[in-house]
């Protein structure tokens, strides 16, 4: 650690004391899971009881050549980087131009949080209202043209409906978090700027836009896991995994293979599979974020 | 003359540095074994470039660093394996720090609240310094609403309400501007005439040096070059 | 079936019909229990492993640091199916550490049977909070927060004759307390909104959170039309606590987001 070694208290136990009680759930509800989920899927496990079975690579040759589990995990990659991307650029545009305009008055700021305190699971019930093809607000073009918006019907549209529900909800208050970041930008930046002879829009692309990319590339890695968490409620309050699977997120099979077909082998195997791409995803991005995007200011 | 300089004066005590020195990682010295003798109620300056050694000097004597060998004594009393508190001495912080959220009252008393004087005691105490030093009418402010001269006497009370026998001052003018630096400096000769404390002072600056000290510690990489 | 897009008069029957027919009221309850308790021992427990890791020196300190970033990378929803195993038993581990390391093999030859202890979290409020605490982002926070705080506070504390116990109390505790604030919105609001975890580690609708319940609400039968007058009306009051939450502390939760983003 960086702390220099002067000053500190020097005291044995207190320390350890301290630090246990977090450490041992952390221990306990995080790693021993994690630990449980890779040591299965070398297993063969009974739902209940019973023993198990060492199987090897059993499990993942057979989770590999599932063309159900390759769907889904297609399907969970494009809903996270579209539905990551979508959330973070739509609100780029209106943050780099409301940046000089306007101060966010303090109310208005509070409502564009709103949807942080609104439950994923709530906003898929909600969105179910409002994209349902007989009654929501897609429902008079369903009478001009009968079967164009069908959401329990279609893949499409059901993906659709889902990656629009997950952008919504991030749209907000990823606009106050890039606001912050551009008006923390020092205001002699855009006078030099300015002084330089580069005109509004310039300055948009060589000035404000390079110095928030720490924010704009940040945004997204949050939002992969963030992504995840959301997929579940969404597609279980909206969809249910749509018809033959059309929105069957990696998450949500998980789930239903775990809990509802008491495939607790797959179900771990998948989890692995899932835990080691996250990893080596969000890895990537720090390290890549890490090396490539660092201003002195 | 009140209490406070009475009490301060009687403190004060010789500080007896025997060998002492320091390494972080028990190879390389920071401070090789030093030897000195600074007198009871003198003002010392140790100046010397920064990375000399002379904060880390200044944190051994004080307590929160400690020797890696010899010994430092108070007077006729071993102190280096005592905790700060137990020590004695207190010292006036380079950047003050002063606890943002306490009133200039409680910063400057809570020493004595952590030792556990009764209250009534606790504010005549707090009361004599400030009136000293001219804190009077600042006693309810927070850190935050004070000057920079303020904030330095605020610091300045906070450690000669203890009565210490040694006052430790790390850099203490270099954060203010040049004319307050100035009046600063007067205000503390006048102040170690007032109350006599042993004084120990760091600094670079010769000026500083020249103006304050009885005696002036050059310390260079370590090693006391003139005393 | 026309659709209304303004509360209307029928909108607060819906509400009384919230209150009076649908379990969604305990539920708001246990609700707040989880998203209470979430918070108050993320921030707690957080503060108190910061402050352990950069007041003390503790060479172990780094080893504890390296266990963090996992947890803010995988969050519950991905390891659901073998967390709800922990917690079905929370004494697994042991069991399993007995048998590997062959102690209870000994133990069946002298008493018989091997120990197998078990004890299930399940359908308990406790059970609902832990794995929500199980995470490093609270105690990087704070370590951000403590790293910016002037060395000097520590010493002048010391010089002062304050101990590790009053310098927390006295120093810290309340300097921390704008971080404590975010911490507690950032969690608190995080508990509240959980899905998937409530979901299955409650197994009984009393014991549901409000959230679940309201989910519940729509049938699960394909082709039957929601009653979706209902489900809206309960939108809206599940998400009436958050929002005055957030309404009240905005200010702690922008700054505690854009500090969790460092």
């Amino acid at each position: 650690m960086s702390s220099p070694p002067q000053a500190l208290f020097a005291n044995r136990w207190l320390p350890v004391l301290l630090v246990t009680p977090l450490a041992l759930l952390i221990v306990i509800f995080f790693y021993v899971p994690i630990f449980q989920a890779f040591y299965w899927s070398f297993f063969l496990e009974r739902p209940f009881g019973g023993g198990s079975i060492f199987v090897g690579w059993a499990n993942f040759a057979r989770v590999l050549s599932d063309p159900q589990f390759w769907e889904a995990g297609k399907r969970t990659v494009i809903f996270m980087v579209i539905g990551s991307s979508l959330a973070v650029l739509v609100p780029l545009i209106p943050a780099v131009a409301a940046d000089r305009q306007v101060r966010l008055s303090q109310p208005a700021r509070n409502v564009l949080v709103w949807p942080k305190g609104v439950a994923g699971a709530s906003i898929g019930v909600i969105f179910a209202f409002i994209f349902n093809p007989f009654v929501g607000i897609l429902s008079p073009l369903n009478q001009w043209f009968p079967g164009i918006w069908a959401p329990g019907i279609d893949g499409t549209d059901a993906f659709i409906m889902l990656i629009a529900a997950h952008v919504w909800s991030g749209i907000p208050f990823n606009f106050v978090i890039l606001l912050a970041g551009l008006q923390s930008l020092p205001r002699t930046m855009h006078q030099a700027a300015a002084m330089d002879g580069a005109g509004a829009r310039r300055r948009i692309f060589d000035v404000q836009l390079p110095l928030i990319m720490p924010q704009v590339f940040l945004t997204p890695v949050l939002e992969f896991t963030e992504s995840i968490t959301s997929a579940f409620a969404l597609v279980d309050t909206m969809t249910k995994g749509g018809l033959g699977g059309s929105t069957n997120l990696l998450v949500y099979k998980i789930y239903v293979d775990g809990f509802n077909g008491y495939d607790l082998s797959g179900a771990a195997t998948q989890t692995a599979i899932l835990m080691v791409f996250v990893v080596l995803l969000t890895g990537a991005q720090f390290a890549l974020l890490g090396r490539r995007i660092n201003y002195e200011r | 003359m009140n209490a406070i300089d009475t009490a301060i004066r009687e403190a004060a005590s010789a500080i007896m540095l025997d060998k002492v020195s320091k390494s972080y990682d028990g190879t390389t010295e920071v401070i090789p074994p030093l030897d000195a003798e600074l007198r009871a109620g003198e003002f010392t300056v140790v100046l010397g470039p920064s990375g000399c050694g002379k904060s880390t000097l200044m944190q051994m004597i004080a307590g929160p660093e400690r020797v890696s060998g010899g010994t430092i004594s108070f007077g006729t009393r071993q102190v280096q394996d005592l905790e700060p508190k137990q020590r004695g001495c207190a010292m006036v912080f380079q950047n003050y720090a002063l606890y943002p959220h306490m009133s200039v009252f409680d910063n400057i008393a809570y020493s004595l609240k952590v030792a556990g004087m009764p209250k009534p005691e606790r504010v005549e105490r707090v009361e004599a310094v400030a009136k000293m030093l001219g804190l009077f009418d600042l006693l309810a402010r927070k850190p935050g609403q004070l000057s920079g001269g303020q904030r330095q006497r605020v610091a300045i009370g906070r450690a000669i309400v203890r009565e210490p026998g040694v006052l430790l001052f790390d850099e203490p003018l270099s954060n203010l501007d040049a004319q307050l630096r100035h009046d600063m400096r007067m205000e503390l000769a006048e102040l170690h005439r007032r109350i006599g404390a042993t004084t120990v002072f760091v600094t670079h600056d010769r000026v500083e040096a020249m103006t304050l000290a009885d005696r002036i510690l050059i310390l260079n990489k370590g090693r006391i070059e003139q005393f | 079936m026309g659709l209304a897009r303004y509360p209307g008069d029928q909108f607060l029957t819906n509400v009384v019909r919230i209150f009076s027919e649908t379990l969604i009221p305990q539920q708001m309850a246990n609700s707040l229990v989880v998203a209470v308790g979430d918070a108050l021992v993320t921030c707690v427990l957080s503060f108190i492993s910061a402050y352990a890791l950069v007041f003390f020196p503790v060479r172990w300190g780094s080893v504890v640091f390296a266990l963090i970033p996992a947890t803010i990378m995988l969050p519950l929803d991905i390891r659901v199916i073998t967390t709800y195993q922990v917690a079905s038993n929370v004494l697994s581990p042991i069991n399993a550490l007995l048998d590997i390391t062959g102690v209870n093999g000994l133990i069946a030859q002298v008493f018989g049977a091997p120990v197998m202890l078990e004890w299930s979290v399940l359908n308990t409020h406790f059970g609902l909070i832990a794995p929500l605490v199980a995470h490093g982002t609270g105690t990087f926070l704070f370590r951000q927060f403590f790293l910016v705080l002037p060395r000097d506070l520590v010493k002048a504390a010391r010089m002062d004759g304050a101990g590790p116990i009053r310098f927390l109390f006295d120093i810290l505790l309340p300097l921390s307390r704008p971080s404590f604030a975010a911490l507690f919105v950032l969690t608190f609001l995080g508990g509240w909104t959980q899905y998937l975890w409530p979901l299955v580690a409650s197994s009984t609708p009393n014991m549901q959170t409000a959230v679940v319940g309201l989910a519940r609400l729509a049938p699960d039968t394909e082709g039957v039309m929601p009653d979706f007058p209902l489900i809206m009306a309960g939108a809206v009051v599940v998400s009436i606590i958050p929002l005055v939450m957030i309404a009240v502390l905005q200010r702690y939760l922008v700054r505690g987001l854009v500090l969790s983003e460092k």
